[in-house]
């Protein structure tokens, strides 16, 4: 849900084509109550939906896809439907439940709410876990190689340190590339002051020369590959590259995982019921269904991120478990803050440092790029001549007509 | 009197289709660029938008930058494309019918993913990287420098010149070179009397079918280089990127595309300058 580049948009939108099409020629059988569930885009394992209308046949399910959160927003604010269910992010919550557009969610109600972590409660965009049940989670931190990292990374200075020119991927992303460097500096990454906010964009400036690219999904493949030394990265994503890199190398990975000591992003996505539901015991059942360990499971092992559902974490087994990127200690976890919605006013601060960022330039002295100007203009000269020589040949035969 | 009013009824659809995707959108963009909607959901005027796209030095300095590229890569595309279009004229006509094909083959294939193709063969691990860096002509990769990007724009743009040039010299009569050579013209001054002003409507069509889409495009530099932002990155990221997903209209990037706009406009009034006779004579495809 966190990365939205190009790719995953494109995917996402013709996923979300297909169940709009699959979804049309279903007649509405009278019957059946509709339900209607809004998530990200590939976010669900593909049998649940047809477990749930099998488990509970008074239901029709119909299933949307958004591809941001605020899209989602958009979509949930502007159009009639009557979300059920939604599954945002963190601070998307905060923001509905700060616009009142939440309902409150009875969780005695919910028989499977037990099996949601306690480290996933009493969150700071639902302090009072009144509005939200967890369903994914992840942390944001350093993935490097080891193989040309010899020392040991444990702060996000490390993407600071010029001995690594060259070697540094960043996110593409701008509150996680601004919390990397807020971090860094020791301030809050949700903080509303300009002059920190501005110290970060400065801080992120006087990197880039450092940085080899910044990017979401084509960074995968680069450290995949080990063609550099760090990235910034997402902790699902992580593991993702951790597991290709050791199909690469053979089962054994040279990429580690860490979480800066200065703390990190901690982000937590959770499914609750819009004031729009017209059908809130239906979106009560559905967040019990897929709280249900079977489900939850069934869920995990198609996403591959975090889970907070203690059961489900014990079936996918000790090698989860003991992971320290899939399931960090509790102590890391303590030093992480999940992003919080910010002001309109805030939020502009943050677009300008990122775009000043974004927009400066360095003059990055490649010799590569000479040679291939070189190379350009030698093929243009070759074409030239060939040109020169055909028109010529046209000219004689003319002449000799 | 009625054929006059039958052919103005004919018309209809073409006006229908301008008003509504052209004159319709670009005053749309214009009225975002100096009026806001305020929370209420007023209508407020505001040069704020306009003056800091003007003002602001780093939208400035991508602006140029964008510029730089598009200028670049069109100069390529020209001092390939052109030759290449000669050859292709020159050839008989079965064969060259076939080369055309062979030239818009790439462009039956979606360009986000031709630029992708690109992308795997100049990136680190990249065939022609590898063969380059063999050569010990390259350290690193291509990916990532300015050339990138205008290898990029030159690779999914090239046949856009080809085209237009390509047809306007098939349409020169060959008796008129004829002509000229029994006058004894020879064949410097048959190119640059006769071959080259003919094939300049050509011309111009293809440097504004090249040159237009590269000032703007934003997944080609996004893929192949994407340090530092063009003009296209920016206003995607005004549209795309900002968080604040309030009302779905995006002033600033209403503001930059306008003055874009602008500019635009100048650099293509002074190619048509070059191009005062006979515009329909640019067939485009």
């Amino acid at each position: 849900m966190r990365k939205s580049s190009l790719t995953t948009r494109i995917f996402t939108l013709a996923a979300a084509v297909m169940l709009l099409l699959s979804c049309v020629p279903i007649p509405a059988s009278a019957a059946k109550t509709e339900l209607y569930i809004f998530n990200c885009g590939d976010y669900i394992a593909e049998t649940t939906i047809e477990k749930f209308e099998k488990a509970y046949p008074e239901y029709e399910v119909i299933y949307e896809v958004f591809d941001t959160n605020e899209a989602m927003y958009q979509k949930l604010v502007s159009s009639n439907i009557p979300y059920d269910v939604l599954i945002p992010s963190d601070y998307m919550i905060e923001r509905l439940i700060k616009e009142n557009r939440l309902k409150e969610i009875d969780m005695s109600k919910l028989e499977n709410y037990k099996f949601i972590g306690d480290a996933y409660k009493n969150t700071n965009y639902d302090p009072e876990n009144k509005y939200s049940v967890p369903y994914m989670w992840g942390t944001l931190g350093i993935l490097y190689n080891t193989e040309k990292v010899k020392e040991p990374v444990d702060s996000w200075s490390v993407l600071w340190d010029e001995k690594y020119s060259g070697e540094i991927l960043m996110l593409d992303s701008m509150r996680d590339s601004m919390a990397v460097a807020l971090k860094k500096l020791g301030y809050d990454l949700n903080t509303t002051n300009k002059d920190e906010i501005d110290a970060a964009a400065q801080a992120l400036v006087d990197q880039k020369p450092l940085v080899a690219e910044y990017g979401v999904d084509i960074l995968k493949d680069k450290m995949i590959q080990g063609s550099y030394s760090f990235t910034v990265a997402y902790s699902g994503d992580a593991l993702y590259m951790q597991n290709q890199n050791a199909e690469l190398n053979g089962g054994k990975s040279v990429l580690e995982y860490v979480i800066p000591k200065e703390g990190s992003n901690f982000w937590i996505d959770a499914m609750c019921i819009p004031t729009t539901s017209k059908n809130t015991e239906g979106a009560m059942k559905f967040i019990d269904f897929m709280c249900s360990t079977e489900i939850a499971y069934d869920n995990v092992e198609y996403i591959e991120y975090s889970t907070p559902h203690t059961e489900a974490l014990n079936e996918l087994g000790e090698e989860y478990i003991n992971n320290n990127i899939y399931n960090p200690s509790a102590e890391i976890l303590s030093n992480c803050t999940s992003f919080s919605y910010l002001e309109p006013d805030i939020q502009e601060a943050y677009n300008k440092a990122w775009e000043s960022v974004r927009l400066a330039s360095k003059d990055g002295g490649n010799s590569g790029t000479t040679w291939i100007i070189f190379g350009i203009v030698g093929a243009v000269a070759v074409i030239a001549v060939v040109a020169f020589v055909l028109y010529k040949k046209k000219m004689n035969k003319i002449k000799y007509e | 009197m009625s054929k006059k009013i039958n052919n103005a009824l004919k018309c209809i659809p073409v006006y229908l289709w301008l008003i509504i995707f052209t004159v319709v959108p670009l005053l749309m963009v214009f009225f975002y660029a100096i009026f806001e909607v305020t929370e209420s959901g007023g209508i407020r005027f505001s040069l704020e938008y306009l003056k800091d796209a003007i003002s602001n030095p780093q939208y400035l300095d991508a602006m140029l930058r964008s510029l730089e590229y598009a200028f670049f890569s069109t100069l390529v595309c020209l001092i390939l494309g052109y030759p290449l279009a000669f050859i292709l004229s020159n050839m008989e006509e079965r064969k060259r019918n076939f080369v055309s094909v062979l030239f818009l083959l790439p462009m039956w294939m979606n360009f986000l993913i031709r630029t992708y193709a690109l992308s795997s063969l100049i990136n680190e691990q990249g065939v022609v990287t590898k063969f380059l860096q063999w050569l010990g002509l390259l350290e690193g990769s291509i990916t990532g420098t300015e050339a990138a990007i205008i290898i990029g724009m030159v690779y999914n743009f090239l046949p856009f010149m080809i085209l237009p040039v390509y047809t306007s010299m098939l349409k020169i009569d060959n008796r008129i070179v004829e002509a000229a050579r029994d006058l004894g013209a020879d064949s410097f001054t048959v190119f640059q009397k006769i071959v080259l002003p003919l094939t300049v409507p050509g011309i111009i069509s293809g440097i504004t079918m090249v040159f237009v889409p590269c000032i703007t495009t934003f997944v080609i530099p996004q893929l192949l280089n994407n340090k530092v932002w063009t003009i296209g990155s920016l206003i995607e990221f005004q549209i795309n990127g900002n968080a604040n997903g309030s009302g779905g209209v995006n002033n600033t990037a209403a503001a930059i595309s306008f003055f874009l706009m602008i500019i635009v406009f100048i650099c293509m009034s002074i190619f048509s300058k070059f191009d005062s006779d006979g515009a329909e004579n640019g067939g485009l495809m």
